[in-house]
């Protein structure tokens, strides 16, 4: 699947997402999301750290909320209102708010996690338009740096280690930060001499047209913007309408007009493979 | 390049999987959807006409209901009371009834129209038209078929703005004939729910089916 395809997919995804606070519609885009991940995911790459991840940002997403709204009409039970901060009436509406917060993260972090399960890192660097093309070189090659820096902080805290170190005071760690620090030093030197050598800079950049634009892609681009764009209207023009818990606990209203716009994100996974 | 005979425009085992399955439950749902009761639509030729309702809390929440009713018009407290909402209403004698309360808001009064504080005020819209502040009560207002009624907790105090929302897309599916739009009756099952419901299911059903593709064929 071209990256740029996807990119506008993933777009699409966070405008609906970002643009509503129902989580009806939120859920679809959810769905649609992990359809795509388990359809088109890379080979060997485990989408589970992820959606750990946006798990674990929903859940505390969820208890925030509980915890610190106490607005609504069904008290489920009550603290001493002396506790600062959390005492009060733990409400039903403020659960459903805070599970619909949650939703929509996870929603968020779905939409755009195709981008890095489903392509490889070059075609991403690849996708990006002409003047972004060494900015975003530059940022991959320092995000990929990211991994190596924890790789060498690890092995210099053992080493240190196995010379008797502790970690005890604040005073004691510039034994491992200063070598932390001139290790990635010397790792960014030397990637910075191998893309130089490696022709970076010199005139513009070549590529293996690895992902070129299929008619899938097209479609794929089309029906997600077209879905998108659609929900937007709908959505200001009253046929895609909001969700709000308080006062009192309501099922989300939803149309069929916009939940069509949603599921139209599943159309990644309807085309077939190239 | 020479294709082996019989895979010309051969369908992939996933596709032949999973365009069955989605079609067999969005299929499901819509036969499903078709079924249910007719008031819910909005469209039913008892309850050919349908009034929007716009309640805005003091908090600024904003709830919407599409109310269908029968006959040429109807009193804007039965649009309250159709709509399912909770009200509260004190009578004033020749201008009808007030609304005190509206799903609880507020919590609990002891005077209708309080001299500090907030109290609801009553707007009506025509077909395509702005909010026009009521000058008698909800009892005394009549609604024709494509009317809005709408409600503000505003402080009594100073001007009364309008609802922030426009009751413009309420009635959006009622009006153009479209069945599933945001219509909620107090009776019956929104289809537009059912509808949503069978696609996240599919959904769900579509997830399942490609992991188990892609651990039998990795």
């Amino acid at each position: 699947m071209n990256p740029r395809a996807l990119a506008v997919w993933s777009a699409a995804g966070l405008v609906i997402a970002l643009s509503t606070g129902n989580p009806a519609y939120r859920a679809i885009v959810l769905l649609c999301g992990l359809n795509l991940v388990a359809a088109r995911g890379r080979p060997g790459v485990s989408a589970r750290p992820l959606l750990f991840g946006a798990g674990i940002a929903a859940l505390i997403a969820t208890l925030l909320t509980l915890l610190l709204s106490h607005t609504g009409a069904h008290v489920l039970f009550r603290l001493s209102p002396g506790i600062p901060a959390i005492g009060g009436a733990f409400t039903l509406e403020a659960l459903a708010f805070g599970l619909a917060t949650g939703l929509g993260i996870a929603a968020v972090v779905l939409a755009v996690a195709p981008l890095t399960l489903v392509c490889e890192p070059h075609e991403l660097v690849d996708a990006l338009p002409r003047p972004l093309a060494r900015t975003g070189a530059a940022v991959g090659a320092a995000l990929n740096l990211i991994p190596g820096t924890i790789r060498s902080a690890r092995e210099i805290r053992d080493a240190q280690r196995m010379r008797g170190w502790r970690a005890g005071r604040v005073a004691d760690w510039p034994a491992v930060a200063v070598p932390v620090v001139l290790t990635a030093l010397e790792g960014s030197l030397t990637l910075a001499e191998a893309m130089e050598a490696r022709g970076y800079g010199a005139q513009s950049r070549t590529h293996l047209a690895t992902t070129a634009w299929r008619a899938g892609d097209t479609a794929v681009a089309v029906v997600s913007g077209s879905a998108a764009a659609m929900f937007l209207v709908l959505r200001f023009s009253g046929g895609a309408p909001d969700w709000y818990p308080f006062p009192l606990l309501s099922a989300p209203p939803v149309t069929i007009a916009a939940i069509s716009c949603c599921a139209c994100l599943v159309i990644p996974v309807l085309w077939p493979r190239r | 390049m020479v294709r082996p005979l019989g895979t010309a425009g051969r369908v992939p085992a996933r596709v032949r999987i999973v365009i069955p399955i989605l079609g067999a439950l969005l299929g499901a749902g819509g036969a499903g959807a078709a079924m249910l009761p007719s008031p819910s639509l909005c469209a039913s030729a008892a309850e050919a006409g349908h009034v929007a309702l716009v309640v805005e809390h003091g908090d600024g929440s904003i709830v919407t209901r599409c109310v269908a009713f029968s006959g040429t018009s109807i009193s804007g407290e039965e649009v309250l009371r159709k709509s399912g909402l909770g009200y509260g209403t004190a009578s004033f004698s020749g201008l009808g009834d007030a609304v005190c309360q509206i799903d609880r808001e507020p919590p609990a009064y002891t005077s209708c129209l309080p001299t500090t504080g907030d109290y609801w005020v009553l707007f009506s819209a025509r077909p395509g038209g702005a909010w026009t502040e009521a000058s008698t009560g909800i009892s005394s207002q009549t609604f024709h078929s494509g009317d809005a009624e709408g409600f503000r907790y505003d402080p009594i105090s100073g001007a009364d703005p309008p609802p922030s929302q426009s009751p413009a897309g309420v009635c959006l599916a009622a009006t153009s004939g479209t069945p599933g739009a945001a219509a909620s009756t107090p009776s019956g099952v929104n289809p537009a729910l059912v509808a949503g419901l069978v696609v996240a299911g599919a959904l769900i059903v579509l997830a399942v089916a490609q992991l188990v593709l892609r651990r039998r064929h990795p």
